[in-house]
């Protein structure tokens, strides 16, 4: 692999950049600087949403939830301290709030048949089925199944496992990322994603995906 | 001691870190050297690479595109925006739409014929243009139509709004040329309908110079042709984001549609076919695509749309421009049961306001349908 005079490969350099610019920017920001936090929302919303909605299963808490992330942090920036990464940070908000709304919803059930927010989780399946690979209907179904059958399969993981797995699967975090962002040994990390997968194989293939 | 009659028990409970390469040089040369005498183990690695690499295929999602708009109102108090719990229907709606098929009303050309007195004046030329009985027909319909008032309020539960009350003026206002839709028609061959004698209610109260289609639906990406301005502009970017970010599809129906439109004289150029294709014309595509922020090419988004033609006739179908989307004049399949969609008055009343034409629809007593991918859906009342 190339090295740079410094002797670090350019990837873990342009990591090791990115994080003192967040930083930089959440400076910015306790100092008043109201761009710099629209940044590091510019920065951060689509992977936050991305985890969150895969989390959730759903667009409307998503978007209730992500927003909330934000807020929280902006209102939670004088305490950021700098010991964890900006991101992780941001992750480990966005993991308490999703834990918080799953178990509000588990609390108050939900209602049978569909719903309009029913109607919401059906799409993204049907958006991903008719994406532009799938010129045939026959494969655009098959795809529609198929991906229905996976966020089935992962609304009945617990949410401790379901959360690493979000944040390895959807974000790419390193498992010590996880364990930061969660506030959990890497060990347990590492437990979590190996059951998740487990009880994930498990479910697809009992619905004859694989 | 965990393991020690099982071996294997061990090597797999390091599989998911084999796979994302998070084991040391060190036990990843253990786990391999198990791995290449034990095909039990084998195989079940290989099941959890499988599961994984499905996951993988999912597609990513991204925030909204007003997602920093109203982050940034949330932060800085007070603001103008309008709050997301105010656009749940639409961001629904919407997402429902841009993901698959578009929106299907029953009977809604049939509805808009009452609104052609304030069309644009090419429609009116071109009505006047139109055969005379239809015309006295769709008098006595929009008399029928008009005599079923006040039904939703009792069925929902809830009060019409100004913005309800003004829905049939804005109706025509949008552009839709009720001239060249396609009309509905009874049919002994219709759909089959939760709400039957409703629907065959409506087929009465229409004219009918075909009878060609069982039931007269208009294919769409929205409903909404009645927001204000600056909301309708902030709608078109979410839906533009959506639909780059989710991989969005052609509305099945408007995919299949056939070639480039002809040019109306005296308008706006044609968007390209391919575009055509994708349900919206490029030249939106185009401003959706560059408006990253959101806010401050909101106003050329709305300029650019208001370029394009209000409708075109296309090898007997037709497309309407409404609201920067294009609806489609179609046909709900025969022997399609739609499956109930329950919204509380609540959520009725956030999608009345969003989508003014269900109104019309509700006020009429007509069911209200519309399509997901290959399911159909009614909108109906949410028992508590």
């Amino acid at each position: 692999m190339q090295q740079n005079h410094h002797g670090a490969a350019p990837a873990v350099l342009l990591r090791e950049v990115r994080e003192q610019a967040d930083a930089g920017l959440v400076e910015s920001s306790m100092r008043g600087d109201p761009d710099a936090f629209d940044e590091l929302v510019r920065r951060y919303m689509d992977r936050v949403y991305h985890v969150i909605y895969r989390f959730v299963g759903n667009h409307e808490d998503a978007m209730d939830l992500a927003q909330e992330v934000f807020v929280r942090a902006y209102q939670g920036l004088s305490a950021f301290r700098g010991q964890a990464q900006v991101y992780t940070w941001l992750f480990s908000i966005a993991a308490n709030v999703a834990r918080n709304r799953l178990r509000d919803r588990s609390r108050k059930g939900r209602d049978q048949g569909v719903s309009l927010d029913g109607l919401a989780e059906e799409a993204p399946a049907i958006a991903a089925a008719h994406a532009s690979t799938h010129s045939n209907p026959r494969d655009a179904a098959s795809a529609q199944e198929l991906h229905a059958a996976l966020e089935d399969c992962l609304a009945t993981l617990p949410e401790g496992f379901r959360l690493a797995f979000c944040l390895r699967t959807f974000d790419g975090m390193r498992y010590e990322q996880i364990a930061e962002t969660l506030g959990c040994p890497p060990g347990t990390v590492k437990s979590r994603l190996n059951e998740a997968r487990k009880r994930l194989h498990a479910c697809v293939q009992g619905k004859g995906v694989l | 001691m965990p393991h020690r009659e099982d071996p294997c028990a061990a090597i797999r409970e390091e599989f998911s870190a084999l796979l994302d390469d998070e084991l040391g040089p060190a036990r990843r040369a253990e786990v391999e050297a198990h791995l290449s005498g034990c095909a039990a183990c084998l195989r079940e690695l290989d099941a959890m690479k499988r599961v994984s690499d499905l996951y993988a295929t999912l597609p990513p999602v991204a925030a909204p595109a007003d997602f920093e708009t109203r982050v940034r109102a949330a932060v800085q108090p007070p603001s103008n925006v309008v709050p997301w719990s105010r656009r749940r229907g639409v961001a629904l709606f919407t997402f429902a739409v841009a993901a698959a098929a578009g929106l299907v009303l029953v009977a809604l050309p049939g509805l808009l014929e009452r609104n052609a007195a304030n069309a644009p004046d090419r429609m009116q030329t071109a009505r006047q243009d139109s055969a005379d009985g239809a015309g006295r027909e769709a008098d006595a319909a929009e008399d029928k139509v008009e005599e079923a008032t006040a039904k939703p309020a009792e069925l929902w539960g809830y009060a019409a709004t100004p913005a309800m009350e003004n829905a049939p003026v804005a109706a025509a206002e949008s552009g839709f040329d009720q001239n060249t839709a396609k009309p509905p028609v009874p049919s002994a061959g219709g759909v089959v309908m939760p709400r039957e004698s409703k629907t065959v209610a409506l087929s009465e109260a229409v004219p009918a110079p075909s009878a060609s289609s069982p039931m007269a639906t208009v294919e769409s990406g929205d409903f909404g042709s009645l927001r204000p301005e600056p909301e309708r502009a902030q709608i078109a970017d979410d839906e533009a984001r959506e639909n780059r970010i989710d991989t969005m599809p052609p509305p099945a129906a408007v995919a299949a549609a056939p070639p480039a439109p002809p040019a109306p004289p005296a308008l706006a150029p044609m968007p390209a076919p391919a575009r055509m294709a994708k349900g919206a014309p490029a030249r939106v595509d185009e401003a959706k695509r560059s408006d990253k922020n959101g806010l401050g090419k909101t106003k050329e988004l709305a300029d650019k749309k208001r370029e394009a033609p209000a409708d075109w006739q296309v090898a007997d179908r037709r497309f309407v421009l409404i609201d920067g989307r294009w609806l489609q004049g179609g046909e709900i399949p025969a022997g399609t049961k739609p499956k109930a969609l329950q919204a509380t008055s609540r959520e009725f009343k956030r999608l009345v306001r969003e989508f003014p034409l269900i109104e019309q629809l509700a006020t009429a007593s007509l069911p209200v349908v519309f399509s997901v991918g290959d399911q159909w859906y009614e909108l109906k009342p949410k028992k508590s």
